[in-house]
């Protein structure tokens, strides 16, 4: 327990340290502009759903929904099914091997120092022999590749989710998740050399990969929300808090759902006709 | 003589106290042992009766509920998924509402049927949930080029052994997100259980419609 603590004391203190940079910066008033959004949001009281900008939030997953039926989903179908395999799998680690200086970022914000040497060693591997990338030859040496983002660091850091929102074209989020993708976005180095070097091409080209290749891998599970949810917001705002809060935790797989057992446990009996 | 029973006496108990200790935990040891065979048994049932059984889709989805109803505590989910509108409906709306859920559940995993392709389930871990649940880890291996999917178990012990109470699948709770669901669409004052089953039942007519035979 108490060792818990000072690992989350210390992985508060490691979110925070960046903000020394950030000084000049409007990021740290974005911050901290969303935390206080996220505290009157907490203040506002818990409706379960904790989403009191739902009619802004419906319509903007219309239009979401528009553009993915006309654009996104068409390219993630052309991407999944046309291209082979092999090049899908070396366009993913590319990618991914991008990303990770991001990652290891906030591994480090976390304090997560086993999982920052594993990403480390990752792009120092994927970057070199891997062929800038292409190959992941790190994941069968023992590197295995995970993800973190900022919106994760606050998570740990003790920053609430804050009221669910709607990102335009990005999709499902939350207060604390948006300024995670922004911040994250905001301190990558590779976007920040490429556009120092004016990488036009570059950019658009990850951008769109990066958009497409995620698509495509809910291809899926979204088909699945549409053919058996009432109504796939509510379905895609509840997926979306589990599997962020599965996330944080560090173990996809071995979350427990953040439900008690017993809540499955009914005493009495069942009413009679 | 004395002496020597005083010298003996704290030892006995000690002795006593660390073997019920070790058999009570050794039972549950075999309990969790009895979870993780269930999974698999349900796992090796599913393959070997319905997608892999050479019978038409009819006859699979018959199969699949039998199954279904063996291995999981359908009414206690489905008391879940309902949260506190359980108590607001009558007997006849729950009895309505177990039984749809049910044939919801039924329908939709019998869509994925046509999709097994030998796939293997593997269960790479055990462990226990509280005083009277388990938690079994497993691995589905998906179609080519997809990472394998992580899928947790939850089981209750009830009177005659261990039932499947959720699947977790990559930190996705199946029930909490049909309780989800459940309790937006009810918390809109014009729709009540009755309301709610017959949204479910068209669901459950659409689907069939859509099986392939």
């Amino acid at each position: 327990m108490g060792q818990e603590m000072s690992h989350r004391a210390s992985g508060f203190a490691a979110a925070f340290l960046p903000l020394r940079r950030w000084r000049k910066g409007g990021l740290r008033a974005a911050l901290l502009g969303t935390v206080l959004l996220t505290a009157t949001a907490c203040a506002n009281g818990d409706n379960g759903a904790n989403d009191p900008l739902e009619p802004m939030n419906r319509a903007v997953y219309k239009v979401n929904q528009a553009v993915d039926y006309v654009l996104l989903r068409p390219l993630a179908y052309a991407y999944r099914d046309g291209l082979p395999d092999p090049i899908q799998e070396r366009i993913g680690n590319t990618l991914r091997n991008l990303a990770s200086p991001v990652v290891l970022a906030n591994d480090l914000m976390q304090g997560e120092w086993d999982r920052a040497w594993s990403t480390f060693m990752r792009f120092l591997i994927n970057s070199t022999w891997g062929l800038a990338g292409l190959h992941d030859i790190a994941a069968p040496m023992g590197f295995k590749r995970h993800d973190e983002d900022f919106g994760q660091t606050l998570a740990v850091a003790g920053v609430d989710e804050g009221p669910y929102i709607v990102l335009p074209l990005l999709g499902p989020s939350n207060a604390r998740d948006a300024v995670g993708r922004a911040v994250d976005w905001a301190m990558d180095p590779v976007r920040i050399l490429a556009a120092a070097k004016n990488w036009d091409e570059f950019q658009w080209t990850r951008t769109g990969l990066t958009v497409v290749d995620a698509r495509a891998s809910l291809i899926d599970p979204i088909n699945e929300i549409e053919r058996s949810s009432l109504d796939t917001y509510v379905a895609l705002r509840s997926m979306y808090r589990q599997r962020r809060a599965a996330e944080i935790s560090n173990q996809p797989g071995g979350y427990g759902s953040g439900v008690d057992g017993s809540d499955f446990d009914f005493q009495d009996p069942p009413k009679t006709q | 003589m004395m002496r020597w029973i005083r010298w003996i006496a704290p030892v006995f108990v000690v002795l006593v106290s660390v073997m019920t200790a070790l058999h009570s935990s050794s039972a549950s040891a075999a309990d969790l042992e009895k979870a993780r065979a269930l999974v698999a048994e349900v796992a090796e049932e599913g393959v070997r009766e319905v997608v892999g059984a050479n019978v038409p889709q009819a006859e699979k989805i018959a199969r699949f509920r039998t199954l279904f109803d063996r291995y999981f505590d359908m009414p206690s989910i489905s008391r879940f998924v309902l949260g506190r509108s359980w108590k607001d409906a009558d007997a006849a709306q729950q009895a309505r509402f177990v039984d749809q859920f049910r044939e919801l559940n039924v329908y939709t995993w019998a869509r994925r049927f046509k999709d097994y392709n030998g796939q293997k389930l593997a269960v790479t871990g055990v462990q226990a949930d509280g005083d009277s649940g388990a938690y079994v880890d497993t691995v589905v291996e998906q179609t080519e080029g997809q990472k394998p999917l992580s899928v947790r178990w939850r089981l209750r012990m009830r009177e005659d052994g261990w039932r499947v109470v959720d699947l977790i699948v990559e930190g996705v709770s199946m029930a909490i997100t049909y309780r989800s669901e459940y309790s937006a669409a009810l918390s809109d004052p014009s729709v009540t259980v009755n309301r709610l089953n017959d949204l479910i039942g068209l669901q459950i007519q659409q689907m069939k419609a859509q099986q392939p035979s």
